[in-house]
């Protein structure tokens, strides 16, 4: 029962997916294990100190925030690679689902750098900026294959 | 290409490229940070200039070693630093004189210049030390407030010591208070240094040991030096 206006999802799409997720993957997994290695000898004492990477709010509940946004990225690739495997549509939409809540996170996480520690973390910055680009993206999947359509292929 | 032929190369590059990922961002974290907004090359490796009677100075007046530290009162890694240096101060009270300059990472912390310049006004009623120690003390509660907030905030750690609070806020924002942590400032980044705390040992400077035994140790073998040259 193929969906009367369905249109293949152009790759160029789902490669830039693939690419964003996978720089995203690269900036958090970095703050990742900077936050693991780096806050008593590099960042806590001796060279530029880091107030966001060390403030309060890199962390929740003891995991470091750069972990869980690795772990986005990590996801949103995989989801990525399984659709362009299997096509399958649950795939698309879980993507769909992951990037509005990495859209909402980033912007909750700007607002804090802006408005709360006030100072500005560029690695964080380059992830929400990816962030809203994959929202971005996949606010325009939805002009060819929507939600609702069932079971395409 | 059947489709398992092909499932197994999507598979095959897509765990490739997340092996990439994961070695590119470990690569990354371990390249020696330096603060972005001046460049690390060229630092010089000399003090200058040099400790005059302009600067703020603590511990003995007849030094053997002289401690230099240039400072961001907004660092956190600067108010950890400041209780090493309290304690090397009680250690080698006999040797050691302690120096601070201001150098406010003014890009990263944006309520630093105008601490600088709250320790520098407090300074000219004679309680330069005892700001500078609220202020780290205090500095998680001010760090993030908006720079009129921050403001206020000064002038109340003002009144704590005890100062002519009116007189004290008209030093802390007048050109002349401005210009002694500008030039501070200025002979940092003259110097290249790449970040704060950045400390000088008898004008020398010294690989950050980041432990209070580290700079214990760096401190005894200077003294020992020099006593051993008279």
């Amino acid at each position: 029962m193929p969906n009367k206006t369905t249109k293949a999802l152009p790759l160029w799409l789902l490669v830039t997916v693939m690419a964003l997720s996978l720089i995203g993957l690269v900036d958090s997994g970095y703050l990742t294990l900077k936050h693991f290695s780096g806050v008593p000898p590099e960042c806590n004492i001796f060279s530029g100190c880091d107030v966001v990477t060390t403030s309060e709010y890199s962390e929740v509940f003891g995991v470091p925030l750069a972990l869980f946004g690795a772990g986005y990225y990590l996801a949103v690739f995989l989801l990525a690679v399984f659709y362009l495997d299997r096509k399958k549509l649950i795939a698309l939409n879980l993507i769909r689902l992951a990037t509005v809540f990495g859209f909402l996170m980033s912007i909750w996480l700007v607002y804090l750098q802006i408005f709360v520690i006030g100072a500005i973390c560029e690695y964080c910055m380059l992830s929400a900026i990816s962030s809203t680009l994959l929202f971005t993206l996949s606010l325009i999947s939805l002009r060819y294959i929507k939600i609702s359509n069932p079971a395409e292929r | 290409m059947n489709q398992t032929t092909k499932s197994t190369l999507i598979w095959t590059i897509a765990g490739l490229l997340i092996a990439v990922a994961i070695i590119a961002a470990a690569i990354l974290s371990n390249r020696t940070p330096s603060d972005p907004s001046t460049p690390p090359n060229d630092t010089e490796e000399t003090l200058t200039p040099a400790v005059s009677d302009q600067d703020w100075t603590k511990g003995t007046d007849s030094p053997v070693v002289t401690l230099v530290e240039y400072s961001d009162l907004q660092c956190p890694a600067c108010a950890n630093a400041s209780a090493i240096v309290d304690e090397l101060l009680k250690e080698f009270s006999n040797h050691m004189q302690f120096v601070y300059r201001h150098y406010p990472l003014r890009s990263i912390h944006p309520n630093a210049q105008l601490a600088g310049q709250a320790a520098e006004a407090a300074g000219k009623q004679g309680k330069f030390w005892e700001m500078h120690d609220l202020l780290f003390a205090s500095q998680s509660s001010w760090s993030s407030l908006a720079s009129q907030a921050a403001a206020d905030a000064f002038v109340g750690y003002a009144t704590e010591l005890g100062l002519d609070t009116a007189v004290f806020e008209e030093d802390m924002k007048s050109r002349e208070v401005e210009q002694i942590v500008n030039a501070q400032y200025d002979s940092a980044q003259k110097m290249g240094l790449s970040g704060t705390p950045t400390f000088f040992l008898n004008g020398e400077i010294m690989r950050n040991p980041g432990t209070l035994e580290g700079f214990r140790a760096e401190i005894r073998n200077a003294i020992n030096n020099a006593q051993q040259n008279n």
